[in-house]
């Protein structure tokens, strides 16, 4: 599960992901949302790694601060 | 999860079905009252945008330094909108707030009679079995073909498709020999094109402005960006080529969502662009 879910998210970084910054969406954060989801899932497990992933993007909102948000 | 948004979303549609009896109207109008919701939104990334193009060289500068190593780039990309006091674009949210709304539209006018009308299953299940064992031929659109044929006799799977004329049920692969199938997707093409020109003249006049401050360093650089550039350029024909066979394939509905959004898209830039250039010149 883990590791499907990993290969999914780097499939994404490869794909989707270059799609959205030349539509003018980017991450607002370091480490990015997937590159911070993957770390989660690594270190937590599948559900609570997608649990902190999905908190992370929906702080990842226009309105937000952005910047430098490390995994606790 | 999508069928969740679609629902939510086809609420919405069908209230404005009911108040103005056309599809077609329903759908313009869905189409413009969801680009006002979002348009906080984009006066923001347009702004954005435009400090953007003020740190450019700044970014060209880092891009530059850290290109085989994208994860120290995008720590010090942020770093540097840090330092300027911009916050970047309209992070993961927003995109992902684009995909739902993408796919429940193509939801809603796929299988109209569940998401906008909430039809009953079983209803719908009949009707399914009985046109296919009329026709005996497998149905991409099964709803489609239920509002085509069931929706003279049973009123509660009527959907009124016209618009100006066009049939919005139909598929424009499908319904060949009706040449009236294209207008829409033509139309879609047409402005697609019209906003990347668009996008790519502003970005253009970005770039003429850095060349004057920094001529002879601005070459060499671009030199070495061309690959990624170019890259980025093939992305950027890759995603109209895709939204365009996907129009195609889907009923007329959807085309006709893409092309007023199209339109709504180039409206607003070219009015957010004055008034953020108005802004700025006071």
């Amino acid at each position: 599960m883990k590791k499907i879910l990993i290969i999914l998210i780097k499939i994404y970084k490869k794909t989707i992901s270059r799609i959205f910054s030349i539509m003018g969406f980017h991450c607002k954060y370091y480490p990015t949302c997937s590159e911070y989801t993957m770390q989660a899932i690594q270190k937590y497990g599948s559900l609570k790694g997608v649990y902190y992933g999905a908190k992370r993007i929906i702080r990842c909102n226009p309105f937000s601060k952005g910047g430098y948000d490390p995994l606790k | 999860m999508i069928s969740f948004f679609a629902n939510i979303f086809g609420y919405f549609l069908n209230f404005l079905y009911i108040n103005l009896g056309n599809f077609g109207l329903a759908i313009i109008l869905f189409s413009i009252v969801v680009k006002i919701v979002l348009l906080p939104v984009t006066i923001k990334q347009q702004k954005t945008m435009k400090k953007t193009a003020k740190v450019q060289q700044k970014l060209k500068e880092i891009q530059d330094k850290y290109k085989n190593n994208p994860e120290k780039l995008n720590q010090e990309t942020i770093e540097l909108y840090k330092r300027e006091k911009m916050s970047p674009f309209s992070g993961c949210l927003g995109a992902i707030v684009q995909i739902i709304l993408l796919f429940s539209v193509f939801y809603l006018v796929r299988s109209p009679l569940t998401y906008m009308k909430k039809v009953d299953n079983n209803l719908i299940e009949q009707y399914k079995i009985e046109i296919e064992e009329e026709n005996s031929t497998n149905n991409a659109y099964p709803e489609i073909s239920i509002i085509k044929q069931k929706g003279n006799v049973d009123e509660k799977v009527y959907i009124n498709m016209n618009f100006l004329g066009l049939d919005l049920s139909g598929v424009p692969i499908k319904d060949t020999s009706d040449i009236k199938v294209f207008i829409i997707p033509a139309l879609y093409v047409i402005t697609t094109f019209f906003s990347m020109r668009l996008n790519s003249s502003i970005n253009k006049k970005k770039g003429k402005n850095v060349l004057i401050t920094d001529g002879k360093e601005e070459k060499k650089e671009d030199a070495i960006q061309n690959p990624m550039e170019q890259a980025n350029k093939n992305m950027m024909y890759i995603m109209p080529i895709m939204s365009i066979s996907i129009a195609l394939v889907a009923p007329l509905g959807l085309a006709l969502y893409w092309l007023v959004n199209n339109v709504l898209m180039i409206i607003e830039r070219l009015v957010l662009n004055n008034v953020i250039k108005d802004e700025e010149n006071n």
